[in-house]
């Protein structure tokens, strides 16, 4: 029985393939996520730490 | 307008906390390096012996100084960003007194050889419950002044600060499934080949999601408000953030490179290791360029010039990691102190100068004053990356330098230095450097901590701060999906959950699969009861902290140590005692190249005598204690529990095993002279029972 799960480890170079699959969509469907992003949405975003701080806020242009 | 208050208070008992176990934990860090070169300095009693205190220096400087800071530096930044006081004040304090007390139960049981060997999760089971229950309260808390916010979108920085707190749980909890045996005692469930790959699958993630999640949160807030602007890019933020936490959870196995790991998980470990340097170096990138345009800034402010150091450090240590995963260069630097030095770049000046670059923009924030000496935080700084460079350079030429020595062959194809002992010979100046170094990092913490205190008198401490925000209206948050996700932080923890565990599950689980009596070596049989109280032992004095138990498939270590080891010895070792470095030599075949009682016996006792020059501390405290053999049989058991396959009922003959054996050691030690009457029942004979039978298993197939 543990000869199966033995032989069965030949497949085991599937998973990361298939990991490394899933990592890639996600990730490219997070680069066009972030392209169609809203550039007002993250100004603020940006900002959020500075919100309380009542001295003068400077730009970081992107 | 809603009105309310930020808790203050809890955030100056951690950053409290933080500074003064960070100086204990230090100055045992100070203490361990001096023993490397002053063996004198182990003071000659268990408690102070290197093999203890060093597991006691790592905890304590992560586990405390580091720990305590992370928590201090979410509590203050997460309120600020969600607008919102912690969730509840009780869970605060119970965090925090439930945190201390298990700092002092690990500076209580880990110098009484109270420890599990399993590095950076030494602590006993009934302590790993007590950070269960902690780090639950600790998300809980998080979770709820999330979900309690006046800001709908969460900042960055608290993403870095979910994934910490869910991943180092799921660690946490695998890492330590262990079989109790008695209060103080358990064995790892799993063995050999499987617990390592668990351990350094939890290893390298404690580095990931403890030392580095929490503090690239803690940059991504900080830093900003320092340099008083917004972070470079928030995009790359973005992005960084997923990649990181997605291909980290995958590097574990670079920690085994060589060893008897399946190669499959080998060349995973190391291919996604070097995947790594670019959401790092995004971070890293992120956070410098935060600074464009404010560098004459960093000139004068001491608080730019921590945090740049720290991200640099974080960017020089990020490269290196990924490098050293390369088996090539893995196979120079593993096992050697090139690894201490690359720890340190990141402990000292990752985490620690952002941790101070923290605390002097806190202080003055808190207190309501400004810093009481800028020209004594300038003198810290430098005192401390002179500290950083003077500890790092000589630990870098002895690794490379003692490296090069083991793997030398003469002309005549023998090992150019064949006895150990003049590789170590050839790097001791180094280790009194390096303690120099450390010193100067200790010595700028105490100029910091003088400096907080004379801010703190100066000013009023501010327990709640006031503070007004509307109150958020529930409305459904419409756009891209990210920004949703922003505003979903339970959606969010369960997608971090989800990335994380696809890299553990994937690497994980097809390793249980080869059943312990896979790769089977028929020959290897499950330890005899002496051999067993012997690694117990072992286990107790740390021996694993400077001798490995792996013998790597080299020439120069088949040379040196013998046949290289194979994945099937190891599985009847609960846990596995492979180590992580070679202080002395590998003991993983040391029953056939040492078989000798006598010596170990002799050695044991003043191990210059056998080894003039030797580094290691005597163990005379071995001769004169006895083993407790009403534990035998509780010791078969729980082995039997894990799986080791005793048969039933032997737990009743073991006690007589144990004596025919411990009786046949002493007898053949008292065959030389100059021994008679040796305690059958001492602790050294069930050591030595133990030495005697490493590596021996599989010559016995012929």
């Amino acid at each position: 029985m543990f000869k199966y799960y033995f032989e069965r480890i030949e497949d085991v170079e599937k998973g990361p393939v298939i990991s490394l699959l899933i990592f890639f969509t996600f990730f490219i469907a997070l680069l066009i996520w972030l392209w169609r992003m809203d550039k007002k949405h993250v100004d603020k975003m940006k900002n959020m730490p500075l919100d309380n701080n009542d001295e003068l806020k400077l730009e970081n242009k992107e | 307008m809603e009105k309310f208050s930020y808790d203050n208070k809890i955030v100056k008992y951690f950053l409290l906390a933080s500074i003064i176990f960070g100086f204990v934990g230090m100055l045992v860090g100070l203490t361990a390096a001096f023993q490397l070169y002053y063996p004198g300095l182990n003071l000659d009693t268990p408690f102070t012996t290197f093999g203890r205190i060093r597991p006691l220096h790592t905890n304590a400087v992560i586990f405390a100084f580091v720990g305590n800071a992370m928590f201090a530096g979410i509590y203050y930044s997460l309120q600020r960003l969600l607008k919102a006081r912690l969730f509840s004040d009780l869970l605060s304090w119970l965090h925090f007194w439930g945190w201390q007390l298990i700092i002092v139960a690990a500076a209580i049981t880990l110098p009484l050889g109270i420890t599990t060997s399993k590095e950076y999760a030494e602590l006993e089971w009934p302590i790993d419950i007590a950070i269960t229950l902690v780090w639950v309260v600790f998300g809980i808390n998080m979770i709820g002044t999330i979900l309690k916010r006046r800001e709908r979108h969460m900042y960055v920085a608290i993403w870095f600060y979910i994934a910490t707190w869910v991943t180092v749980a799921v660690l946490h909890i695998v890492n330590s499934m262990e079989m109790p045996v008695t209060l103080t005692k358990s064995y790892s469930m799993f063995a050999g080949v499987q617990d390592a790959l668990v351990q350094w699958w939890y290893g390298h993630n404690a580095v990931a999601f403890f030392l580095t999640t929490p503090f690239l949160g803690i940059m991504y807030y900080y830093l900003p408000k320092a340099a008083n602007r917004p972070v470079y890019s928030y995009k790359l933020s973005i992005v960084h953030f997923w990649s990181l936490i997605f291909i980290y959870i995958w590097a574990g196995p670079h920690h085994l490179l060589y060893t008897s790991l399946p190669n499959w998980a080998q060349s995973l470990g190391a291919v996604f290791s070097i995947m790594l340097i670019a959401p790092s170096w995004g971070g890293m990138l992120n956070g410098l360029l935060t600074l464009r345009g404010a560098w004459d800034r960093v000139r004068e402010d001491p608080v730019l010039k921590f945090m740049v150091v720290a991200v640099t450090a974080y960017g020089m240590s990020t490269f290196e990691g990924p490098m050293l995963s390369l088996k090539n260069v893995n196979a120079i630097a593993h096992f050697t102190d090139w690894i201490i030095a690359h720890v340190h770049i990141g402990g000292l000046g990752w985490n620690g100068f952002l941790i101070f670059g923290m605390m002097y923009w806190l202080y003055p924030k808190m207190w309501g004053t400004k810093l009481y000496s800028r020209q004594l935080a300038n003198s810290h700084f430098w005192i401390g990356t002179l500290g950083i460079i003077i500890y790092a350079l000589p630990m870098y030429v002895a690794g490379v330098v003692q490296s090069l020595m083991w793997k030398e062959f003469t002309g005549e194809g023998t090992l150019a230095y064949l006895n150990f002992l003049d590789t170590v010979e050839s790097i001791k100046p180094m280790y009194l450097i390096r303690g120099v170094g450390g010193t100067l990092y200790i010595i700028g913490v105490f100029i910091m901590a003088y400096n907080l205190y004379k801010t703190a008198k100066s000013g009023k401490f501010l327990a709640n701060e006031e503070a007004e925000a509307p109150a958020l209206e529930r409305k459904k948050v419409v756009g891209p999906f990210h920004r949703v996700l922003e505003s979903k932080p339970l959606m969010f923890t369960v997608l971090t959950f989800v990335a994380i565990m696809i890299g553990g599950i994937l690497e994980l689980v097809p390793t249980f699969l080869i059943k312990s009596n896979v790769p089977t070596i028929a020959s290897v049989q499950p330890y005899s009861p002496l051999e067993l109280h012997g690694r117990d032992i072992y286990i107790r004095e740390g021996c694993n902290n400077c001798h490995s138990q792996m013998v790597r498939p080299f020439r120069s270590e088949t040379a040196r140590y013998g046949e290289y080891s194979k994945a099937g010895e190891f599985v009847y070792d609960h846990p596995f005692l492979w180590g992580s470095k070679r202080t002395g030599p590998d003991l993983g075949r040391e029953g056939l190249i040492n078989a000798s009682a006598a010596w170990h016996y002799d050695h044991m006792w003043e191990p210059t005598n056998a080894s003039p020059g030797s580094l290691m501390p005597r163990y005379q405290w071995l001769y004169s204690a006895s083993i407790d053999k009403e534990m035998t049989a509780k010791i078969i058991d729980a082995m039997r529990k894990v799986g080791v396959p005793y048969e039933e009922g032997y737990e009743d003959r073991a006690v007589a095993d144990l004596e025919a054996q411990a009786e046949r050691i002493a007898a053949e030690i008292e065959e030389s002279p100059e021994y008679a009457n040796i305690d059958r029942d001492s602790e050294i004979i069930a050591l030595i029972a133990y030495l005697k039978r490493l590596g021996t298993d599989i010559s016995k197939e012929e």
